[in-house]
């Protein structure tokens, strides 16, 4: 039913929507690991913690 | 290859939320526990990249008519390696279990994936996001391609050995201007090697049209001569390839012996698609001693197949040195691939040109010269 000057069906979608629109956006950017993986400093004192990767120092030539 | 710096691997960028597959969660295509705060329990059940083994799972959900045969595609199984190897082996079920376990610890590090080729850097030169964990449509020759495909390849496209190719030089063409969506195809039912597979053709941009029918040399050599006899450059070959764990365990590769040559010889694998009965050969790394560090005397047929093979050197020029006088092939004993360059003469005899077989010399050459200005 509308109602003079206010289409408040309209306005519900908007909200209902945006609110839709928000919740998808937030449920990817809020979990940890985006936490993590979009932080460079973070990421740079996580890693540079890490043991280091050891590969054989025979590898000669190429592949 | 360049390392990526650790921390820079797993970057992921604010614009890959951005796009369609940045509004997944994440573990909806790695698993692991989001909500966990610590990093192992976190990554605990994680899978770095999910689209190998089975892309289906996780890309074709969306990307059905793509996933659908990439599984059975080269780049995935490497299905090409165990029968080449297994026609030069020892029959021996206890020698092919030591052979199976060197490749498994040396050899299939070297398969692609679907996220492999679209998103990060291959397993084999230790991954690693190329744009923050985008997806692009189109593979990046540098970070993805060569990446694999460098060392023969890529040094030769890019111009690292040799000139160049022109396609590269001259017109800034990546590798997916000829190479498109037919690399997502299944292999053939019992492909022996990468020949085998669908791969682009010099016809379909340079067709037998009145332009290509001017070049006299084109009617002279088409369907006899593989393009690349008249228009590649020299190109690496290697010969000694071995693999084995160093004192402390750790596997390596060791290919020390690489040699820049141009040989041509008769074509071993002469088809629908690869007429000419002249073509290219390269050494392939293949050798006796292979898988000496896992069991002794494994490759026992090791004159079963050739170790100079079909090649395509993607160094192409439109001059070279070869296409600038026909004397320059044409009674040319050095370019032409004979008994004393090869180490193992049985497993060569399908590909040697014998010396009384070498194009003679053409006489008249300069007075033929003299009459025709140019070829080209």
């Amino acid at each position: 039913m509308r109602r003079n000057g206010c289409p408040i069906g309209i306005t519900r979608g908007v909200i209902f929507l945006a609110l839709i629109f928000t919740l998808s956006i937030g449920s990817a950017m809020a979990s940890e690991c985006v936490r993590c993986h979009t932080k460079k400093d973070k990421l740079k004192a996580i890693t540079d913690a890490l043991p280091k990767k050891v590969k054989s120092s025979e590898i000669s030539g190429q592949g | 290859m360049a390392q990526v710096e650790p921390w820079k691997k797993v970057l992921v960028s604010q614009e890959f939320f951005e796009t369609e597959h940045g509004e997944m969660d994440c573990q909806d295509c790695h698993g692991g526990n989001p909500e966990a705060t610590g990093m192992a329990e976190s990554h605990q059940g994680m899978v770095a990249d999910p689209t190998f083994p089975d892309p289906s799972q996780i890309c074709g959900d969306c990307h059905e008519e793509i996933t659908e045969n990439i599984g059975q595609s080269l780049h995935y199984t490497q299905g090409t390696y165990r029968p080449m190897v297994l026609e030069r082996a020892s029959q021996n079920p206890q020698v092919i279990e030591k052979i199976d376990l060197g490749m498994k610890n040396h050899c299939y590090d070297c398969h692609s994936s679907c996220g492999q080729c679209h998103v990060s850097r291959p397993d084999s030169v230790e991954g690693g996001f190329v744009l923050g964990h985008l997806f692009s449509k189109k593979s990046d020759m540098a970070e993805q391609c060569t990446a694999c495909h460098g060392s023969r390849i890529g040094n030769e496209y890019l111009g690292r050995t040799g000139s160049g190719d022109v396609h590269f030089t001259e017109k800034q063409m990546d590798c997916t201007a000829c190479h498109g969506s037919e690399l997502h195809n299944a292999a053939r039912a019992g492909a022996h090697d990468r020949y085998d597979a669908d791969l682009p053709r010099c016809e379909k941009c340079h067709p037998s049209d009145e332009a290509y029918n001017k070049v006299e040399q084109h009617s002279v050599h088409a369907g006899k001569v593989q393009c690349q006899v008249c228009h590649s450059q020299k190109y690496a070959n290697c010969s000694a390839c071995h693999i084995g764990k160093d004192s402390k365990g750790l596997p390596y590769y060791k290919n020390p012996k690489t040699v820049e040559s141009f040989k041509i010889g008769i074509n071993p694998r002469q088809d629908e698609n690869h007429p000419a009965k002249w073509v290219l050969l390269r050494r392939v790394p293949a050798n006796q001693n292979l898988f000496d560090y896992y069991v002794k005397d494994a490759l026992t047929n090791f004159d079963a197949l050739p170790t100079w093979k079909y090649t395509t050197p993607h160094n192409i020029q439109r001059k070279t040195f070869q296409n600038r006088d026909c004397n320059n092939c044409h009674g040319k004993t050095k370019l032409f691939l004979t008994a004393k360059d090869v180490a193992f003469t049985n497993a060569n005899r399908k590909v040697l040109v014998a010396k009384e077989n070498i194009p003679a010399k053409i006489e008249n050459e300069k007075e033929k010269s003299k009459k025709k200005k140019s070829y080209f």
